[in-house]
C-alpha cells in the first residue's frame, strides 16, 4: 500500500508535565491512534527541549519507538542556556521575596547557637581521653575564629543598645530585601520573557526550515495557532483552531488582570495566522461558523470540523485482580482524593475532610472568564444557604489572583468551596468518581466540554450549560432536557442541580446509555482518520492538478 | 464593459446626490429593460437612494437578484448597509487619491469614515478593492492590498480618436482646473499653475461651483462650446505628477488631437514611458515646450501629436476587456465558494434598566416581542436589572414576566475598551476616556445581539460593543420636558450615542432631533397607547441596528 507522509509541527516552549496537560493528552491520544495507520506516516518536528516531553508521551501512551520520524534538533540553541539561567534566578528571587514577606522564621543566629549547644553537649559527654586529645588541635585552630566571632557578637550587642530600634529591626531589613528581590524578580522575569520569546521564535523558525527540507511530506499539521512561523512552511498547511475565546469574551480578556497589552500581542499573532492560513481544523460547527466564519471571515470551504473523541478517565482508577474490584477502585479513588485535598489553596482544613467520606459537587476547570464559575457559586450559595444542600463544591482553579478569590471571601464561601490546584490525572479521575454530580456551567468552549465523557466514564452523572457546541452533540431532546441548563441563569442552574441530585440514578442511566450508544464509539482511531482526510484535502488543494501525491 | 463580458443584467441607481461633486453624473434608465426583476421590486430598487446608504429592505432585495455590488465611498452608510444586508460580493471602485493620501490612511484617520473601515474589515472575503489602475493597491494597507482586483477604467472615445478635427487656431493653452473656490486641492493646483506659468496665454477650463475672479477661468460651458475649445485651443497642459491619480481631460485632449504637454512622474508615465515629446521633467521644460507650440513650431507639434496616441491604448475598452474578464472571474470564483452558513438563530435582546423602571422595561419587551412575532422572527429577551451589589449574590426574587439578570454598571478606561474592541473584532477605536459596561459576572450581556437602555442613567458612555437603543419612556421624561431638556440624571449625549431612540413622548422628538443630533430615520415616536404598528416599527428599527 502506498504510504502518504504528513508532518506534525509542535513549537511548544519548554514545558513540564506535558502528559498531564490537556494538550499533551490530546496529542498522546492522537499519536497512539496514528501509529497504527497503514497508509500514512507522520513526521514530528519539534524543538530541542521537546525530547523529554516526547519521551513522557511515549511512555504514557505506549508509542512505539519507530512509530514516528522525529525532526528534533540535537542541541538546544545558545539562548537556551541564558533562558535556563534566568529561569533559575527568577525562581530564587521569587523564593527570596516570599521568604521576606513571611513571618519570622528561625534565624541564622538561633541556628548557630543551637548547633553550638549540641556540640558542647557532645563534647562534655566524651569519655575517651584519646578522643579529647584528638580534638585539642582542632580547638586550637578554631580559637582565633571563635575569638573574632565573640568580638563581633559583643560589638553587635553594644550597637543594638546604642542605635535606635528601627535601624536594627530584622523585619525592616527583611522587608527591604523582599522589595529588592521583588523589583529584581520583575526585571529578571521580563528579561526571561523576552529571551523565551526570542528563543522560541528562533527555534520554531528553524523547525520550519527543517520542515521545508522534507520534500516527501505532503502537508503539515499544527495543533496550535500560537506559532506564526508555521506559515513559513511552503507545503500545504492545516492549522487547528480550537477556539478564539478572546473574541467571544472581549471585555474580561481585555482587562489588565488577563495580561493587558501582552495578551493583545498573542491575539494579533493568532489573528494573523488565521487570516493567512490555508486550511483549518476545528472541533465544532459553532466555532467554524461563528468564530472563524463571522469573526475572522474564513469560508467554510477552508474549515474541517472534527469533533473530539470520547475522553475517558476510568483507566486511571479502575483496579483489577481483587475479589471486589469496585471496592478496591473506590478505595484507590479515596486515596487519590485525599492527596488532591492536600492541594487545596483556599482552605487549610481541607485535607482533614479525607478522614470522612467527602460529599461534593465537582467542576473541573481553570478560572477563566468564559468558565462561568461565578454563576455556579451563586447557585451553590443559594442551595447551601437557602435549600439546605449538604455538599461541598470542589473546583480546580486558582483563586489566589482571581476575582473569584475575592468573591469566595466576600461571601464566606471558603469553608464550603474548595479550590484544588494542579491535580494529576489520577486525582482528577478520583474527584469525578467520588463527586455526587459533575457540573459544567461554561459559557463557551471549542467543543462540547469533556465533563460528560469524563464523568460518565467513572460512573458519575453530569449536567452542563446549554451552549451551541454542546447541543451540537446532544441532539436528542429528552437528553437536552435532562442534562442541559441555561448557563446565564443561576436560578435555573440551582434548580437543575437539585433535580439532578434527586434523580441521580435516572440521570446516570440516561447518560450512560447515550455514552455507550454514541459517545464512546467515537474512538481516537476514527478521529485520526478524519484528521488524515483533512490533510489529504489540503495536500490535494496544494497540487496544481488537485491530485494527491505519495511519499517516496 | 460589464455587458461586453457577459453580465447581461446590470442595475444602475436612479437617484444621485445634489452635490457639486456629482455635477457630471447622470441617470441611465437604459439598462432596466434587460433586467428580469419583477416590476414591483425594480420600482423599490429605483426609488432607493443608494448613495445615502439605502435601507435594509432594498439591500435584501438587491441580494436576491444580484451577485455583485459596486460601491463608492461617498457616505460610510453604504458600506455598513452592504456589509449587513447584502450577501454578494462588494466591490469598492477606486480611482486613486492625490496629495499622498491613501485609502487606508483616510479610513483609519477620519472618524467620519470609521464605520466604512469596520464594514470593509467585516466583509472579509466578500470585499474587493476594485482598482481602476493596476498599481493603486501598492500603497495601501494589507487588508486592501490583499483584496485588490484590477478592473481598468476605460474611455469609450479612446477607441475613436478624431485628431483631424483639431485646428489649434486659438493660440492659448488649455489648463483644466474645476472648483477652484470650492475644493482646496484644486485651489492649490490653480495657485501653483499661476505661480509656475506667469504670462502664459491660457484659458482655465472646468466648471466652477463658486465664481472665480479671473477672466481666464471659463467656468461651465455648454457642450458645443467645450468641443469648439478642444478643436481650436493650441495646446493642453496637464499638471499632475500624482502616481496614483489621473484626470480624464488629458485623454480627451489626445482624442481631440490637441497636443498635450504634461508633467512626468504621474500615471501617464506608466502608460507611455518617459520618452514622449510631450512629457516634461520640470516646469521650466514644460514652459519651453508650451512656448514652442504656442509659437507655432509645426515640427514639434507634429511630434507631440503623433507620439501621444500611445497614452490612449490602456484606455481603449477593447484593451480593458481582458482584465475585466480575469478580474470578474476572480470575484465570482470567490462568490461561488461556500461561506459560513448563516443560521437563523434567535435574536437575543437585553433590556437594561433600573429596578424602579422594571415596568417600562417590560413594556419595551412586550412591544419588541410583538414586533418580532409579526415579522416571523424568533427572539429571546432578558431584562437586566441594575443592583447595588452588581452581579454578586442578590436575594431579591425577580418579579418579572421575563427572564431577568442582575448587573452593575462598571466603569473602565479607554485602554481596556480599546483592547476589548480589538478582540471583539469591532474594527474601531474608543473615542471617550471613560466607559461603562453592564457587568453581569458572565459575559457582560455580550451574549445578546442588541442592548435596549430603558433609562439613560449612566455615568459614562456604554462600551460600543453592541448596538444600543435608548428607550425613553414618558414617565422618565415628563418632569424635564417643560424646560426643553432630557432628565438631568441622564448621561449627557446618551441619545446621540445610541443607534436609535424610541419614545412614547411626542414632545421629546424635537429635543432628540434638534438638540441631541438623532437622525429622524433613527427615531421612533410611538402612539399612546402603542399600537401593533408601533411594535412593527420598533422591530424594524432593531433589524436596522443589527
Amino acid at each position: 500500500m502506498p504510504v502518504r507522509k504528513y508532518g506534525i509541527y509542535l513549537a511548544y516552549g519548554p514545558i513540564k508535565n506535558f502528559t498531564a496537560e490537556g494538550l499533551g493528552r490530546h496529542l498522546g491520544e492522537f499519536l497512539k491512534a496514528a501509529q497504527d495507520l497503514d497508509d500514512v506516516e507522520f513526521v514530528i518536528a519539534a524543538p530541542s527541549w521537546f525530547r523529554e516531553p516526547y519521551e513522557e508521551l511515549r511512555e504514557e501512551f505506549n508509542l512505539r519507538e519507530d512509530a514516528f520520524k522525529l525532526l528534533i534538533p540535537e542541541n538546544p540553541p545558545l539562548l537556551w542556556v541564558g533562558y535556563s539561567w534566568l529561569d533559575r534566578l527568577k525562581k530564587r528571587l521569587d523564593a527570596r521575596r516570599r521568604r521576606g514577606s513571611r513571618p519570622a522564621r528561625i534565624g541564622l543566629r538561633a541556628k548557630v547557637s543551637r548547633w553550638g549547644k549540641s556540640q558542647i553537649r557532645r563534647l562534655v559527654g566524651v569519655r575517651s581521653l584519646w578522643v579529647l586529645l584528638a580534638l585539642l588541635p582542632l580547638a586550637l585552630v578554631a580559637l582565633p575564629f571563635v575569638t573574632v566571632m565573640l568580638l563581633i557578637w559583643l560589638v553587635g550587642k553594644l550597637l543594638r543598645r546604642l542605635l535606635p530600634q528601627r535601624f536594627i529591626s530584622p523585619t525592616r531589613w527583611r522587608g527591604k530585601i523582599s522589595k529588592v528581590a521583588h523589583v529584581a524578580g520583575s526585571i529578571v522575569g521580563a528579561l526571561r520573557g523576552r529571551v523565551y520569546k526570542a528563543m522560541q521564535d528562533a527555534e520554531s523558525r528553524y523547525l520550519s526550515e527543517l520542515a521545508n527540507k522534507q520534500d516527501d511530506v505532503l502537508a503539515w499539521y499544527t495543533p496550535s495557532a500560537f506559532w506564526p512561523n508555521f506559515n513559513l512552511i511552503a507545503a500545504p498547511k492545516v492549522i487547528c483552531i480550537p477556539d478564539v475565546v478572546f473574541s467571544e469574551f472581549p471585555l474580561p480578556f481585555a482587562s489588565e488582570q488577563e495580561g493587558g497589552d501582552r495578551l493583545r500581542t498573542t491575539f494579533d499573532a493568532i489573528a494573523d495566522i488565521i487570516e493567512s492560513g490555508d486550511h483549518f481544523i476545528t472541533y465544532s460547527v459553532e466555532i467554524r461558523n461563528t468564530t472563524l466564519g463571522e469573526k475572522f471571515g474564513v469560508p467554510t470551504s477552508k474549515v474541517t470540523v472534527i469533533p473530539h473523541g470520547a475522553n475517558r478517565l476510568d483507566r486511571y482508577i479502575t483496579v483489577t485482580g481483587f475479589t471486589d474490584n469496585d471496592k478496591a477502585s473506590l478505595i484507590t479513588s479515596q486515596q487519590y482524593l485525599a492527596a488532591a485535598l492536600g492541594k487545596c489553596l483556599n482552605n487549610a482544613s481541607a485535607p482533614r475532610l479525607a478522614f470522612g467520606e467527602p460529599a461534593f459537587l465537582f467542576y473541573a476547570s481553570q478560572f477563566r472568564p468564559n468558565k462561568n464559575v461565578q454563576t455556579l457559586l451563586k447557585a451553590y450559595a443559594f442551595l447551601r444557604r437557602e435549600r439546605g444542600l449538604s455538599l461541598k463544591l470542589i473546583l480546580t482553579g486558582d483563586p489566589r489572583h482571581s476575582p473569584l478569590g475575592r468573591f469566595l471571601k466576600e461571601n464566606d464561601l471558603d469553608d464550603d468551596v474548595l479550590c484544588l490546584r494542579g491535580l494529576t490525572q489520577k486525582e482528577l479521575a478520583a474527584c469525578y468518581k467520588l463527586a455526587h454530580l459533575a457540573v459544567n456551567p461554561s459559557l463557551a468552549e471549542g467543543a462540547m466540554p469533556f465533563t460528560l465523557t469524563e464523568a460518565i466514564s467513572v460512573g458519575t452523572p453530569a449536567i452542563m450549560g446549554d451552549i451551541p457546541v454542546t447541543s451540537e452533540i446532544i441532539t436528542r431532546e429528552h437528553l437536552r432536557e435532562a442534562i442541559l441548563f441555561d448557563p446565564y441563569d443561576w436560578r435555573e442552574l440551582a434548580a437543575k442541580i437539585e433535580w439532578a441530585l434527586k434523580n441521580r440514578n435516572d440521570l446516570l442511566k440516561l447518560e450512560t446509555d447515550f455514552y455507550d450508544e454514541e459517545l464512546v464509539k467515537r474512538s481516537w482511531s476514527v478521529v485520526v482518520r478524519e484528521y488524515v482526510a483533512a490533510l489529504d484535502l489540503a495536500a490535494s488543494k496544494g497540487k496544481p492538478d488537485g491530485s494527491l501525491g505519495h511519499g517516496r | 464593459m460589464l455587458k461586453s463580458i457577459g453580465f447581461n443584467e446590470v442595475f444602475t441607481p436612479k437617484i444621485y446626490p445634489d452635490d457639486p461633486n456629482f455635477r457630471s453624473a447622470s441617470v441611465d434608465w437604459e439598462h432596466d429593460q434587460y433586467l428580469t426583476i419583477p416590476a414591483d421590486d425594480l420600482a423599490i430598487l429605483n426609488a432607493t437612494d443608494w448613495y445615502k446608504g439605502g435601507n435594509r429592505r432594498s439591500w435584501e432585495l438587491a441580494s436576491r437578484y444580484f451577485d455583485v455590488a459596486f460601491v463608492m465611498l461617498y457616505r460610510p452608510d453604504t458600506f455598513e448597509a452592504a456589509q449587513k444586508h447584502f450577501e454578494g460580493q462588494v466591490l469598492w471602485r477606486t480611482f486613486g487619491l492625490s496629495n499622498g493620501n491613501t485609502y487606508s490612511s483616510i479610513l483609519s484617520s477620519h472618524p467620519f469614515y470609521e464605520p466604512a473601515y469596520a464594514s470593509i474589515r467585516k466583509l472579509y472575503g466578500r470585499f474587493w478593492f476594485a482598482e481602476a489602475y493596476d498599481h493603486l493597491h501598492e500603497v495601501e494597507d494589507r487588508y486592501l492590498r490583499s483584496k485588490a482586483v484590477f478592473l481598468p477604467l476605460g474611455m469609450n472615445s479612446a477607441s475613436r480618436p478624431r485628431p483631424e478635427e483639431w485646428t489649434g487656431t486659438d493660440r492659448r493653452t488649455l489648463f483644466v482646473c474645476p472648483d477652484v473656490n470650492f475644493n482646496p486641492v484644486y485651489e492649490e493646483i490653480y495657485r501653483k499653475f499661476r505661480r509656475d506659468f506667469p504670462n502664459l496665454p491660457c484659458v482655465i477650463g472646468g466648471a466652477q461651483s463658486i465664481a472665480v475672479d479671473d477672466d481666464r477661468v471659463l467656468g461651465y460651458l455648454p457642450y458645443d462650446e467645450h468641443l469648439r475649445n478642444m478643436k481650436q485651443l493650441r495646446v493642453m497642459f496637464y499638471h499632475s505628477t500624482e502616481p496614483t491619480h489621473i484626470h480624464f481631460h488629458p485623454f480627451e485632449a489626445i482624442v481631440a488631437g490637441m497636443p498635450l504637454i504634461f508633467m512626468g512622474g504621474g500615471i501617464l508615465d506608466r502608460f507611455g514611458g518617459k520618452k514622449l515629446p510631450g512629457r516634461s521633467a520640470t516646469i521650466r521644460e514644460a514652459r519651453k515646450k508650451l512656448d514652442r507650440i504656442l509659437a507655432g513650431d509645426e515640427k514639434f507639434i507634429r511630434e507631440v501629436r503623433e507620439s501621444q496616441h500611445i497614452l490612449l491604448e490602456p484606455m481603449k475598452p477593447e484593451n480593458c476587456r481582458a482584465a475585466w474578464e480575469v478580474g470578474m472571474a476572480k470575484v465570482l470564483s470567490s462568490a461561488n465558494s461556500p461561506q459560513a452558513v448563516k443560521e437563523t438563530k434567535a435574536v437575543r435582546i437585553a433590556i437594561l434598566t433600573e429596578p424602579s423602571d422594571l415596568q417600562v422595561a417590560e413594556q419595551a419587551a412586550d412591544l419588541i416581542v410583538n414586533g418580532a412575532r409579526e415579522a416571523g422572527r424568533s427572539i429571546k429577551v432578558v431584562i437586566g436589572i441594575r443592583r447595588a451589589a452588581g452581579a454578586g449574590i442578590n436575594r431579591l426574587e425577580p418579579q418579572s414576566r421575563y427572564a431577568t439578570r442582575d448587573f452593575g454598571w462598571e466603569a473602565t478606561d479607554a485602554q481596556h475598551v480599546n483592547r476589548a474592541m480589538h478582540y471583539g473584532r469591532a474594527f474601531s477605536r474608543p473615542r471617550h476616556d471613560r466607559y461603562v459596561f453592564p457587568n453581569d459576572g458572565m459575559n457582560n450581556f455580550l451574549d445578546c445581539d442588541i442592548w435596549v437602555l430603558a433609562n439613560g442613567e449612566l455615568k459614562h458612555t456604554p462600551v460600543p460593543l453592541r448596538p444600543l437603543i435608548l428607550h425613553a419612556d414618558r414617565t422618565s421624561l415628563a418632569a424635564d420636558l417643560d424646560n426643553g431638556d432630557l432628565p438631568d440624571k441622564w448621561l449627557s449625549g446618551i441619545a446621540s450615542l445610541s443607534n436609535a431612540v424610541v419614545t412614547n413622548e411626542e414632545r421629546a422628538s424635537s429635543i432628540f432631533v434638534g438638540m441631541e443630533g438623532v437622525s429622524p430615520a433613527n427615531l421612533l415616536v410611538m402612539r399612546s397607547p402603542p399600537t401593533l404598528e408601533d411594535s412593527k416599527s420598533y422591530w424594524e428599527l432593531i433589524e436596522e441596528c443589527l
